[in-house]
């Protein structure tokens, strides 16, 4: 049976376990299942393993690397919870609705005509001067009494600041619900003894979040399989493949255990670590019951994707639309007003194909900005002479005022196998950007906005081994052993309970292409 | 008061659980996501290449409305308004494959030969319809398929639960509303206005379960409560208008109502069996390839003897059923 192949990713890695039949190892290894892996054994072709060029890893763990260098958050109460405050970003008061008694007024704030209307927030003050909707181009108002309440809001009643009072009138284009107002300044008679109050003060939220539900595995194997060695006639452990985690650039992974309990066991421990990225990462929050619906309710945490789609910056684009000018409205939008130019710098993790559309955007901005690309610039664009020339140049990182250096990285997490539906029309994985941090004081990284959580008492994942009549360790440790049954093998189990959080979502932007799923 | 166009983000209960959750703790706040992001939203390009500009009346969307009011409703406003807004922007192009949708050919943040993104914060999204660009972004934002037309249609389903944003335009829902009630009033009154022995016939023809021993108010309440039901939720008129269904049974001639209702009885009772093909058979024997060709047969002043056999035909089974 052929390997099952994954187009558009490289490298094939081979330890030594698994069939290639798609049957699941599971929870249990007995005599027969170890054979039925090895049963036939045809002819050895004299290349024994050929290295298709497809893909046959699962895993990448640069992902893992990043989490592990922020500083883990241990709860340590007697709750399953944490809370946290976020600050509220400054708005100014708005317009949130308009009486019917200012709407029947054809010309309001004519001739010192006062109109009302109904603000969100008891700010401004009788004798305050308000900008409206621009503090350009829009009117004065002058508020002429205290707010009062309105239902949700606040009422005010104010008129018209005017050099022409006669003829000048509020426009239907400020008489709107949504338009924002400033205080400009406050105007203080001789005889006045009301002055200005000041604004509101700052905002904060409690915020709340619980640790999801544990994962783990777990596996049996009789004692008879226990006993079988698992190598040849000359000795040499017998190959088996398995779909193993390998870094790029890495040497291929490889086990030559005899016994089937160590390579069980380390795969195991891989097996913990793949779920732990991939729960990290994409993991939706929900609640499921044990049982369909009877029984325990537990919580499926969400990883960093859904939390930054759902409540994070969140860029949609048409395939096919990704722009440089889509990274300077994105990122000018939130530096604006934020961060000075000059510390301005966008770090974003993609894959593949992220760099594929990134450095065609930034090409295309290129060649349209006006600017000439003379192809004999020393060796920039073109290496070689006559038949042998090398046409040369990409872009990995742009830099522009709004956004300052804008560079991507490559996050192999990204590229891992997209099953059947997520497939671009390149048969690579989707173009996905994570911008995890953007403020100054971050290089970028994960490092301290996102960060693994889990119960002070299990700062790592736990595991263990319920002997039977035979000793996890083998034979020679199953003579006076202590047994916890009579199963006729031993069982092990790997548990792990942990989350993952992001501290300040407004500091991450997600860019992906909208699905058309 | 200048017109004004609102998308607001929807707000949903997270208290179910009764786990202490950040979607709960926002939501509990009055929010939908932390305070300060946003929602980069740009035109939406079909499959077909078509972006979908809220200002296109052959748009694929407003094909798919099943309702043919609601269908006209949507063809008329967005021809009106594409010429309004063309003509406010210098008579640039705003065609479904126009350029001018590409917001990737947009050279800076303020080129308005191009579409520009529209950030969506929590809370109310409000766009001023005096002003054309604010309009124009309204336009294309309300056909966007990640944001629910109306809040009614995310609570049906029509959209993913996890739509995040509804559009709040209620002059819209409005006059769709009031044409659909219009259109069901006039109907519920035609039917009013019928003999007992049509009003028997064409609830049939609905596919109601009415017999000869059914009473009249119960037809009439079975009658009544498909038509305000929009469209029929299954049997072989599914999708379909109930509106539209009923007009064309009540509208149809007498004698070819009684033979349509005559051969739906015939089918009713066995006398008749239709296969997967639509062949009709009677025993072993294929009487006509289809209901239809069956009903023509039957309108036949030539073939009155089939005519009359078959409603002794059925006489009888009733008899015998009784």
């Amino acid at each position: 049976m052929a390997i099952q192949t994954i187009p558009g990713l490289t490298g094939f890695v081979y330890s030594r376990i698994a069939s290639m039949d798609k049957r699941a190892v599971g929870k249990l290894t007995d005599a027969n299942h170890l054979e039925s892996f090895h049963s036939t054994e045809p002819a050895d072709y004299d290349k024994k393993i050929i290295s298709l060029y497809t893909q046959s890893s699962l895993y990448s763990n640069d992902f893992l690397d990043m989490i592990n260098k922020s500083t883990p958050y241990y709860i340590d109460n007697n709750s399953d919870s944490w809370k946290w405050e976020v600050q509220v970003p400054c708005k100014f008061p708005k317009i949130i609705d308009i009486p019917a008694s200012t709407l029947n007024l054809s010309k309001p704030g004519i001739d010192g005509q006062e109109f009302q209307v109904v603000l969100d927030t008891n700010e401004f003050s009788k004798n305050a001067v308000v900008s409206v909707g621009s503090r350009q181009y829009g009117p004065r108002w002058y508020v002429v009494k205290d707010p009062m309440p309105y239902n949700m809001g606040w009422l005010y009643t104010f008129t018209l600041v005017s050099d022409n009072p006669i003829v000048d009138y509020v426009s239907t284009t400020f008489l709107a619900i949504g338009i924002e107002l400033e205080l400009i300044d406050g105007v203080i008679g001789e005889f006045d003894q009301d002055l200005l109050g000041l604004p509101r003060l700052g905002e904060k939220i409690q915020m709340y979040e619980s640790l999801g539900s544990a994962y783990g595995y777990e596996h049996k194997i009789t004692e008879w399989a226990d006993d079988k060695m698992m190598r040849d006639a000359s000795g040499k452990p017998l190959d088996i493949l398995v779909y193993a985690p390998q870094r790029r650039n890495q040497l291929p992974l490889t086990r030559n255990d005899i016994k089937w309990e160590p390579f069980i066991e380390f795969w195991m421990r891989k097996s913990m670590l793949e779920m732990k990225v991939k729960r990290m990462i994409w993991s939706k929050p929900g609640t499921v019951k044990t049982n369909g619906s009877k029984q325990e309710l537990k919580r499926t945490s969400a990883g960093i994707y859904h939390r930054m789609r759902m409540n994070g910056n969140l860029v949609q684009y048409n395939r096919g639309e990704f722009s440089a000018n889509l990274i300077r409205s994105v990122f000018g939008d939130l530096y604006y007003r934020r961060v000075d130019v000059k510390d301005r710098h966008v770090k974003m993790y993609t894959n593949e194909s992220g760099f594929d559309v990134f450095q065609q955007a930034l090409k295309n901005d290129a060649l349209n900005s006006g600017l000439t690309f003379v192809a004999d610039s020393g060796n920039r664009y073109m290496q070689g002479e006559g038949q042998h020339i090398t046409y040369n140049w990409a872009f990995d990182a742009m830099v522009t005022r709004e956004t300052g250096k804008v560079e991507l990285i490559h996050l192999k997490e990204l590229d891992l196998p997209q099953s059947n539906l997520e497939f671009g029309q390149n048969k690579k994985s989707t173009p996905v950007y994570m911008v995890f941090d953007v403020s100054p004081m971050s290089d970028g990284s994960m490092v301290n906005n996102i960060r693994e959580v889990r119960m002070q008492g299990a700062p790592s994942m736990t595991w263990g081994y319920i002997d039977g009549t035979r000793h996890h360790l083998g034979f020679a440790k199953s003579q006076g052993m202590s047994s916890a049954n009579k199963f006729p093998g031993y069982e092990l189990w790997m548990k792990d309970r942990c989350d993952i959080f992001i501290e300040d979502l407004s500091r991450t932007v997600l860019i992906e292409e909208i699905p058309q799923i | 008061m200048g017109k004004i166009g609102k998308i607001s983000t929807i707000k949903k209960d997270y208290s179910v659980s009764g786990m202490q959750t950040m979607q709960g703790s926002l939501s509990q706040r009055g929010l939908t996501r932390i305070p300060g992001t946003g929602v980069f939203k740009y035109p939406y390009k079909e499959i077909d290449g078509k972006y979908r500009t809220g200002l296109d009346d052959k748009a694929s969307y407003i094909k798919r409305i099943s309702d043919p009011t609601e269908r006209k409703i949507e063809e008329e406003r967005v021809n009106k308004l594409k010429q309004k807004l063309q003509d406010a922007l210098g008579g640039i192009d705003l065609g479904p494959r126009s350029p001018f949708w590409n917001y990737s050919l947009s050279t800076s943040t303020d080129d308005s030969l191009h579409v520009q993104p529209v950030k969506l914060m929590d809370g109310d999204n409000y766009f001023d319809l005096n002003v054309p660009l604010q309009e124009l972004a309204f336009s294309w934002l309300r056909v966007h398929p990640t944001i629910a037309s109306s809040y009614q249609a995310w609570e049906r389903g029509d959209y993913p639960a996890e739509t995040q944003f509804y559009v709040v335009d209620d002059d819209v829902e409005n006059l769709v509303v009031f044409k659909k009630k219009v259109l069901i009033n006039k109907a519920i009154s035609k039917f009013d206005s019928m003999t007992p022995d049509k009003k028997k016939k064409v609830a049939r023809l609905l596919g109601l379960p009415v017999t000869d021993s059914t009473t009249e108010e119960s037809v009439y309440n079975q009658v009544d409560n498909i038509l305000k039901q929009h469209e029929f939720k299954s049997g072989t008129f599914q999708g379909l208008s109930t509106v539209e269904v009923f007009n064309r049974f009540a509208d149809m001639k007498e004698n070819v109502l009684h033979i349509k209702d005559l051969v739906k009885q015939a089918v009713q009772y066995s006398i008749y069996r239709i296969k997967p093909t639509g062949k009709v058979y009677e025993g072993e024997f294929e009487v006509a390839a289809d209901e239809d060709e069956l009903v023509k047969f039957l309108s036949d002043d030539d073939n009155q003897d089939a005519l009359l056999t078959l409603e002794g035909k059925l006489k009888m089974k009733k008899l015998a059923a009784v």
